[in-house]
């Protein structure tokens, strides 16, 4: 089935509310004729399901699928730093994943490659600016462009996070929408005694994501010293990312539980809350992981595990007249 | 060719060939980032049910835009150098005619492989 859209869910809401206003007839049936009076009632529309239509279109969102552009940039931003496609096969998993389609990047070098030509490029030369930028920017260039792409495979994961949230709160209010239809066509019904169970996996939906995402980061980010941006609370920017959704491991199993039309009601309202408090939840723990990483990037004391600057000397080299003015600054070690 | 000229070649190559290259990774990747923007309203439209609706969509933008300005600085950052090292180049090769033809020729063939 595919995604549900606003209208979908109001309609929905409406198909509730009908099961509900049936339900509630039939029941009022039955305490008549237990009475002694049978014959058809007449149900007021007012009743405690005649706001299910839009208590339904306020879980509504738009397609998540309308994301996918903005996965597939950050997945190319990603290679054109490593060559490496940004994240593990899933697995078969029904989480969004980038389009493989990397265009002509793969023509392209990467940071890494460069800054190895640029060292042999300055190989036989000397001077305080040659070596400024040696130092300065290409000794230290692999842990820029790894801790770059870790930021990026943590963006990019924690859209995929936010993408399949979206598809897991559209699934699960469209199926306790079902579950909740057949509930109230039990009421009032000769056998109508029973429990209806339906999982809920909103609330693992987290796990499944940074199960795959949270490794492609970690192993990446550690490894060049992304750990480092440590914060008040002590948590780094990769352990941030990491813990998310570990502390809501586990399916959470949903129950309808009544004994009249008006139970299930509540008991469908209860749970529809629920699912939106889960994903309220973990929306939180990403948001988190994002703003400590955020903060580090800005950071003045570790923006420079992102970034490379232009040494000063380097910079001066313009305002040079003559090659006298290079001598001390960038001068060939060999010349004949 | 004599020594010298060689070893000036190098410093070409970084300057009009490897620099060039760099700053073109990371202005593609700033523009690829910068161009995520377009979903934005997507990812901010949290379902009315949720009272801190487009929270993560505000947090994404903000990591995005940061992500994008610290590639932009590099690319920046890459052409600064690539200045830097051109003028070297320039001015070396100012003292003698053949050289600066040589380099002239050597910048162009560089062009058309970035």
């Amino acid at each position: 089935m595919g995604f549900h859209t606003e209208d979908d869910l109001r309609q929905l809401g409406s198909d509730v509310a009908q099961a509900a206003h049936d339900a509630v007839r039939r029941e009022a049936e039955r305490s008549n004729a237990s009475l002694g009076a049978p014959g058809a009632v007449v149900v007021a529309d007012d009743k405690f399901y005649s706001h299910y239509p839009e208590l339904y279109a306020s879980f509504a969102t738009p397609d998540p699928a309308g994301m996918q552009p903005a996965l597939d940039a950050l997945a190319k931003i990603s290679f054109s730093l490593t060559h490496k496609f940004p994240v593990g096969n899933p697995g078969g998993s029904d989480l969004p994943v980038p389009a493989r389609d990397m265009g002509n990047l793969a023509q392209k070098e990467v940071p890494e490659t460069i800054s190895n030509h640029l060292k042999d490029d300055i190989r036989s030369w000397q001077g305080t600016a040659r070596d400024a930028f040696e130092n300065s920017v290409l000794d230290s260039f692999s842990e820029k462009w790894v801790n770059q792409a870790a930021a990026i495979n943590a963006l990019a994961g924690s859209l995929v996070n936010h993408m399949y949230l979206r598809s897991k709160l559209n699934s699960d209010v469209w199926n306790l929408g079902q579950q909740s239809i057949a509930a109230f066509k039990k009421v009032g019904m000769p056998s109508w005694d029973f429990m209806l169970n339906l999982t809920l996996d909103v609330v693992g939906a987290s796990m499944a994501v940074w199960s795959v995402w949270g490794a492609a980061i970690e192993v990446e980010g550690i490894a060049a010293g992304l750990a480092n941006i440590t914060f008040k609370d002590g948590l780094s920017a990769v352990s941030g990312f990491n813990t998310v959704g570990k502390d809501l491991a586990g399916d959470k199993n949903a129950k309808l539980d009544f004994s009249n039309a008006q139970e299930v009601g509540s008991s469908m309202q209860k749970n529809l809350a629920g699912v939106a408090t889960s994903y309220q939840d973990q929306e939180k723990q990403v948001i988190a992981a994002m703003q400590t990483l955020s903060a580090g990037m800005k950071a003045p004391d570790t923006v420079g595990l992102f970034e490379f600057s232009v040494p000063d000397a380097v910079n001066q080299l313009n305002s040079a007249k003559n090659t006298n003015d290079l001598d001390s600054e960038f001068t060939p070690e060999f010349s004949g | 060719m004599d020594g010298f000229e060689a070893e000036l070649q190098y410093i070409d190559k970084a300057a009009r060939l490897h620099l060039p290259a760099l700053n073109a990774v990371y202005t593609t990747a700033a523009n690829l980032g910068a161009g995520t923007s377009s979903v934005d309203g997507n990812v901010a439209a949290d379902p009315p049910v949720c009272r801190n609706g487009g929270a993560f969509g505000k947090q994404w933008q903000e990591l995005r835009e940061q992500i994008v300005s610290v590639l932009n600085t590099c690319a920046w950052n890459a052409t600064k150098i690539e200045v830097g090292l051109g003028h070297v180049v320039d001015t070396y090769a100012a003292n003698d005619a053949k050289i600066a033809a040589d380099m002239n020729s050597l910048t162009q063939s560089f062009a058309q492989k970035n």
